[in-house]
């Protein structure tokens, strides 16, 4: 089929059963690839109230239709499951090699099935799989783990791995590949660790079939070259991501000690710039990538190298954890890759036991050692106990929100999470729309769905009209890009025009869709993960799109946006102005009439099924 | 005197000049924020300025004739 | 043309595979690529890129005499070649692929196309452009 590897490898790790069938047509005219696949195989696949960290639960592994051909940056693959850490919907992305590497060997869904009885990793070339042993890997980091695969099987293999905190089913351990892209988000991680599957190996050698080959080139060449013109495209790939912090503060949307504020003094020392002159040693691109953002780093007072801090990551182990020297967070960056852990909710949890130390929730005897925010010794000796599920890492393991619950006091106030997923680094009190965005993901709070601080700056940060609608739109199209295998920062960073991709899928597929057919699927997809946590939960809905306690009852503590709050009423407003457009019920639940104008009419009758009330 | 401005990215939504050159007439030499100021563009919008390859702040007073290239701000990782 | 390398600039998005097989086998496979890309990590971080330099070493051993010079480009008679790989062993810069599905190796003849879309100049042309 053109566009696509044209297999869905399944492979049950009980029984060791493997087998290869053709993607359908319909299929992939449908849902696209990547995580309309995901979305569409878990809905029918999973059923409701398994365990994550069971056999029930698979892990899906898949790109899109544009991955691996040139057009620019695709590189991008997504891991779904049933999230260990929200207990809905799971699914992360990541950049790298192995998305287009899957395509060479034939596939656009790889389905692990089941759990294996000991350490094992899978072995892909071509149509030769294997499942083989890795008890000589288990224990070992996650990039270490890489290393050494490479140096077994040769350059030719793309293999993604996870790290001890997988193992030990730490519920925000990510998947990693490429020596420092990571799928980090929503435990993917744990989900590999829980099959006990500690690296995918991936070899293909065969071409991905073109409906346009001439028109391809063309249409890629031009796409590259229109991506090569950009103004901004080399201050984007001199500072990356870490080019964001200082504007971030100066905005007053920094996550600062654990969000209490959103300005950190001293964030200038977090400069991309200054990480240039000090750390990186390369710039380093995904597949096809025409402006690599990834900054390679040697961190030498550490002797480390990391890719990154990235600004994600900056913002919550630098800001969250009040850390201003660069080369500091480099450091920390390394141990979290290493360990396999995603960094935002790392500097999240460590950013919140930090501050439930400093307010006697924690004490040392619970903890083992005093806490201080901004303190190295306070953050590597918790990602360590974390990573290892010891002590009081037990706990921490899980996440915010069930260490909240452990610790008591008034702590579920700042444990700061959607759904059980730690937020992202933004601070939002500011920035209404924001806000809404990471309250309504469908993952918890992520900024993957829609980020929109620039939109409130510019229409009035006090402005509440309008903010859905934006979030809306914005939630279509960014995840868009993860529909079709293909990075979104083109688009986002550099300002490359969507308009390309509707006629690049039809030289790369021979599908005819039109942006708006596009945009129609990315909101069915939409609908279907709602639909999925609502199929998980039976009492879902608008309680669980509100953000933390500290973002309706406390202010700003310092910074140009001090003493600003967003009130309970405020954010109902957001949500009301949100379920209408979306066509869902007051409570935020997708309306009969809506799925089955998306098209989701086998997901009314299945709701029904399990007893949901549609209205 | 005369400047020109020219935004990228996720700005040009924001920007009066859309994607095209904003030519901006002053009477007196003016930083780069007051001049967002008197073409109504929300200074908070610039993560970077650019002008002529290099790289500058909010603080920086263009020249007569000098074109100034406004980077947005990113879309966080 | 004369193809000629700045590692030290590559990103590894491997674009310059892509463009090679799509042009010069009309297949958008990367294994086909004249051009290799080696990533070195994690450490010291950084790319090495394997290209043929148009030596003429693979010409010289070549026992089927299938590897012939014309306007300082070697090419190789896919007739005439019998897949013993000689040509690969000796190789100085490791530049030769093998694929599974081709029986003569596959070999750069400085089309120039990864030259067009290196858009960091790691794969530049000597004769037009100075080292960045």
């Amino acid at each position: 089929m053109y566009g696509y590897g044209g297999n869905i490898l399944r492979i049950n790790l009980t029984t060791g059963e493997m087998n290869i069938q053709p993607l359908s047509q319909d299929m992939a005219r449908e849902w696209i690839g990547q995580r309309g696949f995901i979305a569409k195989i878990l809905w029918d696949e999973l059923k409701p109230g398994i365990d994550p960290l069971g056999p029930a639960n698979k892990l899906v592994m898949s790109t899109g239709p544009l991955a691996g051909t040139l057009v620019p940056a695709g590189g991008k693959v997504s891991f779904g499951a049933k999230s260990p850490a929200t207990g809905i919907y799971g699914e992360s992305c990541m950049g790298g090699h192995i998305a287009a590497e899957m395509k060479y060997a034939g596939y656009d869904v790889i389905i692990l099935e089941g759990a294996s009885s000991k350490p094992c990793y899978i072995y892909i070339k071509d149509d030769q799989v294997e499942i083989r042993d890795a008890s000589h890997l288990w224990g070992k980091g996650a990039i270490q783990t890489e290393k050494a695969l490479k140096d077994e099987l040769g350059e030719e293999f793309q293999i993604c791995t996870i790290g001890p905190a997988g193992e030990k089913l730490v519920k925000y351990a990510c998947i990693s590949h490429d020596f420092g892209r990571q799928a980090g988000r929503t435990g993917m991680g744990t989900v590999m660790g829980s099959k006990k599957v500690k690296a995918i190996a991936i070899c293909g050698h065969n071409s991905i079939p073109l409906a346009d080959l001439e028109a391809t080139v063309v249409k890629g060449k031009e796409m590259l070259k229109g991506c090569f013109a950009k103004e901004n495209l080399d201050e984007w790939q001199n500072y990356g991501t870490a080019g964001v912090p200082v504007w971030a503060n100066n905005i007053g949307a920094f996550p600062t000690k654990n969000f209490q504020s959103s300005y950190l003094e001293g964030n200038e020392n977090l400069d991309g710039k200054i990480m240039r002159e000090k750390m990186v040693v390369n710039d380093k691109g995904c597949f096809g990538c025409p402006s690599p953002c990834g900054k390679y780093c040697y961190v030498k007072p550490y002797n480390v190298y990391t890719e990154g801090p990235e600004y994600e990551t900056t913002a919550l182990i630098g800001g969250n954890c009040v850390f201003t020297d660069i080369e500091q967070i480099g450091y920390l960056n390394y141990l979290c890759d290493e360990l396999g852990l995603d960094t935002i909710s790392a500097g999240n949890v460590i950013g919140f036991a930090m501050e439930c130390f400093e307010k006697g929730i924690l004490t040392r005897e619970q903890v083992g050692m005093e806490l201080k925010f901004g303190d190295l010794e306070s953050f590597k000796y918790l990602v360590e106990k974390i990573a290892a599920r010891e002590g009081i890492g037990n706990i921490l393991a899980e996440g915010v929100k069930y260490a909240a619950e452990q610790f008591g006091g008034d702590s579920i106030k700042f444990a700061i999470q959607v759904k059980g997923l730690e937020w992202s680094g933004y601070e939002s009190r500011s920035a209404p729309s924001n806000m809404l965005a990471y309250m309504t993901c469908d993952l918890g709070a992520h900024h993957n769905r829609a980020w929109s601080v620039t939109h409130d700056i510019a229409v009035g940060r006090k402005v509440l009209e309008g903010k859905a609608r934006k979030v809306i739109e914005l939630q279509h199209i960014r995840p868009f890009f993860d529909l079709i295998g293909c990075c979104r920062l083109q688009w986002v960073e550099i300002g490359f025009e969507l308009e390309h991709y509707p006629e690049v899928l039809r030289y790369v597929t021979g599908f005819d869709y039109s942006q708006d057919d596009l945009m129609k699927i990315s909101e069915k997809v939409w609908n279907l993960t709602r639909a999925f946590a609502w199929r998980e939960i039976e009492d879902f809905g608008r309680k669980y799109d509100y953000p933390p306690a500290r973002f309706y009852e406390e202010t700003v503590t310092t910074g140009p946006n001090a003493g600003d709050v967003l009130s309970k009423e405020e954010l109902d407003f957001l949500l009301d102005d949100y379920y209408k457009l979306r066509g869902w019920d007051l409570n935020g639940l997708p309306t009969r009439e809506k799925l089955e104008q998306m098209g989701l009419g086998f997901v009314v009758r299945q709701l029904e099924s399990y007893g949901r009330k549609i209205s | 005197m005369q400047i020109k401005v020219r935004v990228t990215g996720l700005l040009t939504e924001y920007f009066p000049a859309g994607k095209g050159i904003l030519p901006v007439s002053l009477e007196k030499p003016l930083t780069v924020k007051e001049i967002l100021q008197q073409i109504k563009v929300n200074h908070q919008l610039v993560m970077t300025v650019v002008v002529n390859g290099q790289r500058r702040d909010l603080s920086y007073v263009p020249g007569d004739g000098e074109e100034i290239v406004l980077i947005s701000p990113l879309a966080g990782g | 043309m004369k193809i000629a390398l700045n590692e030290a600039r590559c990103s590894g998005c491997r674009t310059c595979q892509v463009i090679c097989s799509l042009h010069n086998f009309n297949e958008n496979n990367p294994k086909k690529a004249a051009v290799k890309i080696v990533g070195h990590f994690p450490t010291p971080g950084h790319y090495e890129i394997k290209i043929c330099d148009q030596c003429g070493l693979c010409a010289a051993v070549c026992p089927a005499e299938a590897i012939k010079e014309t306007d300082g480009v070697y090419r190789i008679d896919k007739e005439k070649c019998t897949g013993c790989g000689e040509c690969i062993e000796a190789c100085p810069s490791e530049a030769m692929v093998q694929h599974p599905a081709e029986k003569a190796p596959i070999k750069c003849v400085a089309c120039g196309q990864c030259v067009e879309l290196c858009q960091r100049g790691a794969i530049y042309d000597a004769d037009t452009r100075e080292v960045q």
